[in-house]
């Protein structure tokens, strides 16, 4: 009896030793993945240095040095970023031996050029037509000047040219309402009427097509005179290199920078990488409507998933009687809480999409229907906010059930007897005492379902969407539109870019921005519980 | 609403009531009637169905899923089992103050006027009048009247018991059932609830359940013994105390058990 009771002593011992170890490396690998992530990200923003490496045959290149390894033969090699993709045939990025390596300058005047097409330039100060080479400064003062002159000369008439494109989608989407009427009136008059909108609309369509081709002539002359101001540059070999002002998004000095400058021009590359539009197959620019489309999404699905969940969840645990139904409820609750998130984006495209955006495609656009256009037919932000809303509804049915159950009888009953109606008591009491732990499930909800791809990929994700589902035209909302998500943004440039090692920085920057959204919202829900634990809470109990 | 007719008689009695919880059957025809005005205390060893009879005069039973009321229970001469009665009438008409302290994780001021809120009124002038008259009838005013906007859970066991008196007082019922109301308090603040009944008697009728025998002889005029789900013994307080009818009775006042 003794010896057992040492035996399981000792066990217990282990045991804690265990438990302690498992934690410990969870917390590890935590702290692992963070970093990695952290890490990469702020190299990606902080403005590095360039250098100039000259090789031993003679060579030379500008670049910055990325990453180290050995050679399967043992020798240690250097990777360097060194852009200028068409002058590379294409590669942004070379390896060389260490040993080849005779030396490795960081001449003041290498300037980084963020360029509108082909990635980044790396270059130093070329001549003018007249020999001469321009500062830093006179580059810096004539691109903002360009920037200037361009956002009053040629920037409206880009607006006015998307918002007729938008108009003449419109336009044809009546016309073709019109002509589809037309083709199915059977009396005469009413075929006469649509006949007439029809041509009215043709008439429209036609206009609009004639304003905005003289408008696009125009703005082609304007941009082809604004396409006349270049900047001069030369490669690390001498070579010219003329670039026209257009096509620079930016131009920086970075080996000439102070730490301050380096700073500023960091909190600038944030501002960039979460307002800019990505570009060239989402491997440059920055990732603002992939972020909007997260927000947006999780906003949508907490509208349609809180109510439903929370009334679910009311139901199940103060009104119904504990019978077959309802315990079959709740196994399938909890069971459905387990359920693979691609299966729901399997359930969403083939029930909201097809089904339901069907119907509605039916029922309002029997017109875009026959031309094989879809509109809550296909894939939508509204569909995967949806989809999402019912992946998280089982968590919110189960944690509403749990914080109602932490809710005393006594004060149930208090209630009650004071003349009370259930729903009195629900409504004013319980409630309010059960919200912190409602809230706080919600919320982590939430967070999870903000970092979910799988079923989003089925219901409207998509690489690339530069009409936002929020904008200036009406009506303003458009539910029915496909849209960009950080978290199938990462999958898109990880594994579907054409150039996966360019776009990599961006991969580490969309995850850490996916995770600082999921953290704000676990300590939105942490925050929320102590405040509203202070306010209902039940001393004495 | 009120059956004038009844204005002398025990405001409720009971005739041939029993009890089921299920199968189980908790009170077995209970014949017993509670003196208007009066304090009356209902004592016994545990389990004895004190609590379930109590229940049964607001109807709280109603709650336990598979109950069964038979026999009647009349309030003022109304079954108040009859098809047609109003639950939450009649729980506004019979107050209950509940063994474990429950006041709502709300403003003293709130769980003061509760009862009136859900009953709809909404004057301002009204809800403050009565949460004052209220607080005052159970004693707490002087302690908490510059703090009623306060929460109430930061006030003491025993002042949390009488809010909860307060609570009852103010929707202005004309019973108030008492189970066990001091038995998780302290003895000064079981002494002020008790005086507290012995204000509050007379205007309201009160129902109060006790294990505690002095108690019983302080606060009650009349008491009843339960013992096995029955009526032993029903009498004036002084009496049953001193000349028990019932051989039950004499064993528990004497503690051979309970
Ligand atoms: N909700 C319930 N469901 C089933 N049986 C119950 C329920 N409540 C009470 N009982 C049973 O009914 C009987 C009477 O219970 P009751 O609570 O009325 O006793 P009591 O006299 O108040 O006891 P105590 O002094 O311990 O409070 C007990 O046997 C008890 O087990
Ligand atoms: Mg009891």
């Amino acid at each position: 009896m003794a010896r057992r009771r040492d035996a399981t002593r000792s066990d217990g011992k282990a045991w804690i030793f265990l438990s302690w170890t498992s934690l410990f490396l969870i917390l590890a690998m935590m702290g692992v993945l963070g970093l990695l992530i952290c890490v990469n990200s702020f190299r990606a923003l902080w403005p590095n240095r360039i250098e100039q490496v000259t090789l031993a045959d003679g060579s030379v290149f500008l670049g910055f040095p990325v990453n180290a390894d050995l050679s399967p033969e043992g020798l240690s090699r250097l990777q360097y970023k060194v852009a200028n993709r068409e002058l590379n045939s294409g590669a942004d990025f070379r390896w060389v031996y260490a040993r080849d390596i005779v030396s490795a300058a960081r001449p003041p005047g290498a300037v980084l050029v963020n360029r509108a097409e082909n990635g980044d330039f790396l270059g130093l100060p070329g001549p003018g037509a007249d020999g001469s080479f321009e500062k830093p400064e006179q580059l810096r003062a004539r691109l903002r000047s360009y920037r200037e002159r361009w956002n009053a000369g040629a920037e409206p008439l880009r607006r006015k040219l998307a918002s007729l494109g938008e108009d003449w989608q419109r336009v044809h989407l009546s016309a073709l309402k019109a002509q589809y009427a037309m083709e199915r009136a059977a009396a005469a008059p009413a075929k006469e009427e649509s006949a007439k909108r029809l041509r009215a609309e043709r008439e429209r369509e036609s206009a609009v097509k004639a304003e905005s081709e003289t408008l696009m002539g125009e703005f082609n002359r304007i941009k082809n005179d604004f396409s006349r101001e270049t900047a001069v540059f030369a490669t690390a070999e001498g070579e010219t290199v003329v670039l026209p002002l257009s096509s620079i998004v930016d131009a920086s000095w970075p080996n000439a920078m102070t730490v301050m400058e380096r700073a500023g021009a960091f909190a600038v590359n944030v501002w960039r990488l979460l307002t800019h539009y990505p570009r060239e197959a989402n491997t440059e620019g920055g990732i603002y409507p992939a972020l909007f489309g997260t927000v947006m999404l999780v906003f949508l699905m907490a509208v349609s998933a809180f109510p439903l969940g929370v009334a679910a969840g009311i139901y199940l645990r103060e009104y119904a009687h504990d019978g077959i139904l309802s315990r079959t409820a709740r196994v399938a609750v909890n069971n459905l809480a387990g359920v693979p998130s691609i299966v729901y984006g399997i359930f969403g495209l083939g029930f909201f999409i097809y089904g339901m955006g069907g119907a509605i495609d039916d029922l309002i656009y029997p017109e875009r229907v026959a031309a094989g256009i879809n509109t809550y037919g296909g894939g939508g932000i509204i569909w995967s906010a949806l989809t999402l809303g019912l992946l998280t509804l089982p968590v919110v049915i189960v944690a509403t059930e749990e914080a109602l159950a932490t809710v005393p009888s006594e004060i149930r009953q208090g209630s009650l007897a004071l003349g009370a109606t259930r729903f009195q008591t629900l409504w004013r009491v319980i409630l309010p005492m059960a919200s912190p732990g409602i809230l706080t499930g919600f919320i982590l909800a939430m967070a999870r379902a903000a970092g979910e791809v799988a079923p989003l990929m089925l219901t409207g994700a998509v690489k690339s969407a530069h009409n936002l589902p929020l904008d200036g035209n009406w009506p303003f909302v458009h539910l029915e539109r496909k849209f960009m998500h950080l978290g199938f943004h990462i999958y898109d440039m990880g594994f579907q870019s054409p150039n996966v090692e360019a776009s990599k920085p961006l991969v580490y920057l969309t995850a850490l921005v996916l995770l600082i959204l999921v953290f704000a919202l676990n300590f939105s829900a942490i925050t929320l519980r102590k405040r509203m634990r202070d306010k209902y809470a039940m001393k004495g109990f | 609403m009120r059956n004038e007719d009844h204005a002398d008689g025990p405001i409720a009695s009971a005739a041939g009531l029993n009890f089921f919880y299920g199968e189980k059957q908790a009170l077995v025809d209970i014949n017993l009637d509670i003196a208007r005005g009066l304090a009356t205390a209902l004592i016994g060893p545990s389990g004895c169905g004190k609590s379930t009879f109590l229940r049964c005069l607001n109807r709280m039973n109603d709650l336990v899923d598979g109950s069964r009321v038979e026999g009647t229970l009349t309030l003022d001469g109304e079954d108040i089992n009859a098809p047609g009665v109003d639950v939450i009438d009649l729980r506004r008409r019979v107050g209950m103050v509940f063994q474990k302290p429950n006041p709502f994780p709300k403003s003293i001021y709130e769980n003061v006027v509760y009862g009136l809120r859900i009953a709809g009124v909404r004057g301002r002038a009204e809800l403050d009048a009565a949460c004052e008259h209220s607080l005052r009838r159970s004693a707490l005013w002087d302690e908490v009247k510059d703090r009623l906007r306060e929460s109430a859970m930061g006030l003491s066991g025993g002042q949390h018991q009488r809010l909860c008196i307060a609570r009852a007082v103010a929707v202005k019922p004309e019973i108030i059932l008492m189970d066990e109301p001091c038995s998780a308090l302290d003895p000064r603040s079981t002494v002020k609830i008790e005086d507290l009944i012995s204000e509050l008697k007379g205007d309201y009728t009160i129902v109060i359940v006790t294990h505690n025998m002095q108690q019983a002889a302080r606060v009650s005029d009349r008491t009843a013994f339960f013992y096995e789900g029955k009526l032993m013994e029903e009498g004036e307080t002084k009496k049953l105390f001193t000349t028990p009818v019932r051989k039950e009775t004499e064993d528990y006042l004497t503690g051979r058990f309970g």
